[in-house]
């Protein structure tokens, strides 16, 4: 067997946490808060070890001697402010506060009009890059959901038939979500077995 | 019969020729080749043990130094003079030879006393022409021994073994030879070392392997075969040790016949073991040329000739006529009868001896070439070797032609064996290929400016649209009348818990990115407003690294529409949970471990707002801003269990909407507020008139009319303009 010990110990681990869930008893209870709160703090070590990695790979590529990316200097330098600033006034300052929301929301923000800009170019050349069938499905679709997203027919109440139309519609994705969340909880349950039967080891590298 | 191929012409010439018949050239180089030596005759030894052409023999001989033994010259034959021509250049068995014993002589010459006439003649004619040292060596009674006048019978040789002797004398018949006292000769010189058999076996008859197998020839004690000592005795005493020509006989025996003075006779491949041929079946004699017919090297002493000359059938055919008229009857009839008549001679040989039979087995096991002798005559056996030291022999192993000849090893091609129609195929299926990775021809820069405008147009359009919408407020748009269910169940859950005596506690998850913070915060922004409005304590917590600082924005948002409300008491900020779907399981089993303090620092359980909460469930609501379906699941999935009755109410993105609908329909999400269309059916609920939906209503429901317009029109002129190129 390639990992005897790790295997162990992630069957044990897994196999505490899963009675833990079923069984109310509180040893088993306790051994289960335990290991995810080690879960817990080995997440927060691994996202200092990822700012750590994102750090170093930025540097390489400023120092590197052939296509040397000057942008990461910039990256670097905003980290060094950002995680001074930080250090001085505590992250519930509401000036540390404002890097977020004056800065970063306001770009995301406008990544995301831009994103809408381009779909919306994108479905205007759809039929001239590709025709066919799976075009026009395409099309229509996403034109009767933006018509009701837009909530324009919402307040047309007063039609007969638009109400169950309008839950008959709202329906096709509720079903699609429902059909992708039975797989979802199918995988996550095999592969919860396969790594406490052993048969996946992602943690033997 | 023996051949040697002459070196000058290449022909082939009789083993007991010294010239070449054809080129007149001498076979060997370093034989001296007598000029009025007779041709191909060698019986000419014979003839001088019968005493004719002494002086034709003398002449012939080879010259001896010192002139010494004049009479002995004519006993050699030419064969055994160029051996001993070939033998005294290579071997130097002279030294190694040490002559018999003196004490051995008498036994030996004892023997003469029985010699016939024409022995005691040539001892007669030797005596005086032998040197005085040779005589003094001589006892007495040998030296008066060669006076005495009373024929000794000499002993025959080999006569029932059917081999034939080369000295055996001519006036020796089979009668005489039958009445020899071999027992005498034999205890005189001890047991009689087998004498070697002709090499030339291919003329003898099969009964005299027969009775070799049988045992019956076994020794030439047993087959009676008289002593040859006697003639080696004669030879050392007539010509001087250090001459080898003197000594045929001592080379005979050193060399085919293991006798005495070779006790452990070297094996070579003319010669043939006697207690080897008694075991060795018949059809080995058989098989194969007779040893005698090699041809031999000039510079190598090949002694099958000699045997071959030493068997009568050799010299049988070398007697001319004149010479056959002269020899006596019984020689004649020796020679007239050829080795098959040997079992004549059987009944001379001890009768208690019993013939042997050959097993059936051993006759079964025969090669074919036992069978059919003539088979084996290969053209490989015949073919004479042309090159190399071994040039001239005969039935030489063909090696030249395996290891000398090379050739160049073929070459084979790679290149495939491909029909016309499999030709075919592979174009087909490469001109497949070519179609499927041949790049569509780049586009035109007037495509790419075309595209580039249309993209500006459209951007330009959108966001004028948008901008004159949001500034002119033209309030265009509708709210909804019609209101989804799980809004409504939201909003009771709100209202209910606002409406309580005591203020709720709410545990807030904010879980959304800036990106989409627009959407959320304008959606949340109402939500938050009216549990402020009913003074409830609202505990954000955040398991994105931007959530706690988009909660602060949020507060401030909707604290502007409540002077009243106590932010710094009611809300607490627990900060970012790591850990995604572990931390929210942390969270449910003990939220005080997995959150202990809050952003500031301080003890949040310890709170006015927290205190005495340990669990989940104790909070009254759990409100989720959510952006994300898989943070929503691992809300539902992790927290949900642990929080019981409290309900589940979730503020989402219009995307993430159809995600959570199944977990509405299970029960699971108390209430629901979904995108932009669930904010206004919220404010539609709440008659909010100046909500933040509100002011953003007609900007959201204008821009998704825009591009669904854009969509159509470009499908439509997209569309058009393809059907229309087409038919061209």
């Amino acid at each position: 067997m390639r990992a005897p010990l790790s295997t162990t110990i992630a069957i044990g681990a897994g196999t505490l946490t899963l009675l833990g869930f079923f069984i109310p008893v509180e040893a088993l209870t306790s051994v289960r808060s335990l290991l995810i709160e080690w879960a817990v703090l080995l997440a927060g070590v691994a996202g200092l070890v990822a700012i750590a990695h994102l750090l170093s790979v930025h540097w390489r590529k400023m120092t590197a001697s052939r296509n040397r990316n000057v942008t990461s200097a910039f990256l670097l330098i905003a980290f060094g402010i950002t995680f001074a600033a930080g250090m001085v006034l505590k992250p519930g300052h509401p000036t540390m506060q404002k890097v977020v929301t004056h800065i970063q929301v306001p770009i995301e923000a406008s990544l995301m009009g831009v994103l809408a800009i381009s779909l919306t170019v994108a479905a205007i050349r759809l039929f001239q890059r590709r025709g066919g069938w799976m075009s026009v499905l395409f099309a229509v679709s996403a034109f009767v959901f933006l018509i009701i997203g837009s909530g324009f027919l919402s307040s047309s109440a007063n039609i007969p038939v638009l109400k169950d139309l309008l839950a008959a519609v709202n329906a096709l994705p509720v079903a699609g979500a429902r059909g992708i969340l039975i797989g979802i909880a199918l995988g996550s349950l095999t592969t919860g077995l396969r790594v406490l039967l052993g048969t996946d080891r992602p943690y033997s590298g | 019969m023996s051949e040697i191929i002459c070196p000058y012409c290449g022909s082939s010439n009789d083993i007991d020729a010294l010239t070449c018949l054809s080129c007149k050239k001498p076979l060997y180089d370093d034989v001296e080749v007598p000029d009025n030596s007779p041709q191909q005759d060698g019986m000419d030894w014979l003839n001088t043990f019968r005493g004719f052409d002494t002086e034709t023999n003398a002449s012939s001989s080879t010259a001896e130094p010192g002139g010494e033994s004049t009479d002995a010259e004519p006993e050699i034959p030419e064969w055994l003079a160029r051996i001993r021509a070939l033998k005294g250049d290579e071997v130097p068995p002279l030294e190694e030879e040490e002559p018999l014993p003196p004490e051995e002589i008498p036994s030996l010459l004892d023997q003469d006393a029985d010699l016939p006439d024409w022995i005691k003649e040539i001892k007669a004619s030797d005596a005086p022409q032998s040197s005085e040292e040779n005589n003094e060596d001589f006892p007495d009674w040998l030296k008066d021994l060669s006076d005495e006048e009373n024929p000794t019978p000499e002993p025959e040789v080999a006569v029932g073994s059917g081999m034939v002797l080369p000295d055996i004398p001519d006036d020796l018949s089979v009668d005489e030879g039958a009445e020899l006292n071999f027992d005498s000769q034999s205890e005189g010189t001890g047991p009689l070392e087998p004498v070697s058999l002709p090499t030339d076996t291919g003329e003898l008859p099969d009964e005299f392997f027969h009775d070799v197998i049988t045992g019956q020839t076994q020794s030439a004690e047993e087959v009676g075969q008289p002593d040859l000592n006697w003639l080696i005795e004669r030879a050392d005493s007539n010509f001087p040790q250090d001459e080898p020509t003197a000594q045929p006989l001592d080379e005979l025996d050193g060399q085919s016949l293991p006798t005495l003075e070779q006790p452990e006779p070297a094996p070579s491949a003319a010669e043939t073991e006697p207690g080897e041929s008694t075991e060795l079946p018949e059809w080995m004699f058989e098989s194969g040329e007779p040893a005698g017919n090699e041809t031999v090297e000039p510079t190598e002493i090949d002694f099958a000739p000699v045997e071959d000359n030493l068997a009568g059938t050799s010299s049988q055919d070398l007697i001319t006529a004149p010479q056959e008229a002269e020899l006596p009857d019984w020689l004649l009839e020796d020679e007239a009868a050829p080795p098959a008549q040997s079992p004549e001679y059987l009944p001379e040989a001890p009768s208690d001896i019993e013939t042997g039979q050959m097993p059936g087995w051993l006759h079964a096991m025969r090669p074919v070439e036992a069978a059919a002798p003539n088979l084996v005559a290969s053209k490989e056996e015949s073919r004479i070797e042309a090159s190399g030291p071994l040039a001239g022999y005969q039935g030489v192993l063909p090696g030249q032609g395996v290891v000398t000849h090379y050739s160049k090893p073929p070459v084979y091609s790679a290149r495939m064996q491909v029909t016309d129609k499999q030709r075919i195929y592979a174009t087909l299926f490469e001109t497949l290929i070519a179609d499927e990775t041949r790049v569509g021809a780049p586009a035109a820069a007037k495509t790419k400016s075309s595209q580039l405008v249309m993209r500006l147009v459209v951007g330009l359009v959108m966001l004028v649209a948008l901008v004159a919408i949001l500034i002119l407020q033209p309030g265009f748009a509708a709210f909804p009348t019609l209101v989804p269910p799980e809004s409504v169940a939201f909003y009771d859950s709100v209202q209910t818990l606002t409406s309580a005596a005591t203020p709720p506690r709410v545990l807030v998850g904010l879980d959304y990115d800036p990106s989409l913070s627009g959407e959320l915060r304008t959606i949340s922004t109402s939500v938050v407003e009216d549990w402020m409005a009913g003074n409830s304590g609202l505990a954000f917590i955040s398991i994105s690294p931007t959530g706690p600082a988009l909660v602060s924005e949020l507060v401030n948002a909707a604290a502007a529409q409540n002077p009243g409300y106590l932010t710094a008491e009611r809300v607490i900020n627990l900060g970012y949970l790591p850990g995604g779907a572990s931390a929210l399981a942390a969270l449910a089993i003990n939220p005080t471990r997995a959150a202990p303090t809050t952003m500031d620092g301080l003890p949040a359980w310890e709170s006015l707002l927290l205190q005495g909460m340990t669990a989940v469930a104790d909070f009254d609501a759990i409100l989720l801003l959510t952006d994300n379906a898989e943070n929503s699941r691992a809300w539902v999935e992790q927290v949900k269990p642990a929080a019981g009755d409290t309900p589940l109410l979730v503020i989402s993105s219009a995307q993430v909407a159809p995600a959570l609908q199944p977990y509405i329909q299970s029960g699971q999400i108390s209430g629901m507020v979904s995108g932009f269309t669930g904010g206004a059916a919220y404010e539609q609920l709440t008659q909010s008139v100046n909500g933040p939906v509100r002011r953003y209503w007609d900007a959201y429901q204008g821009g998704m009319l825009l591009i669904a317009a854009l969509m159509l029109i470009g499908a439509a002129a997209f569309g058009i303009k393809k059907f229309v190129r087409r038919p061209k």
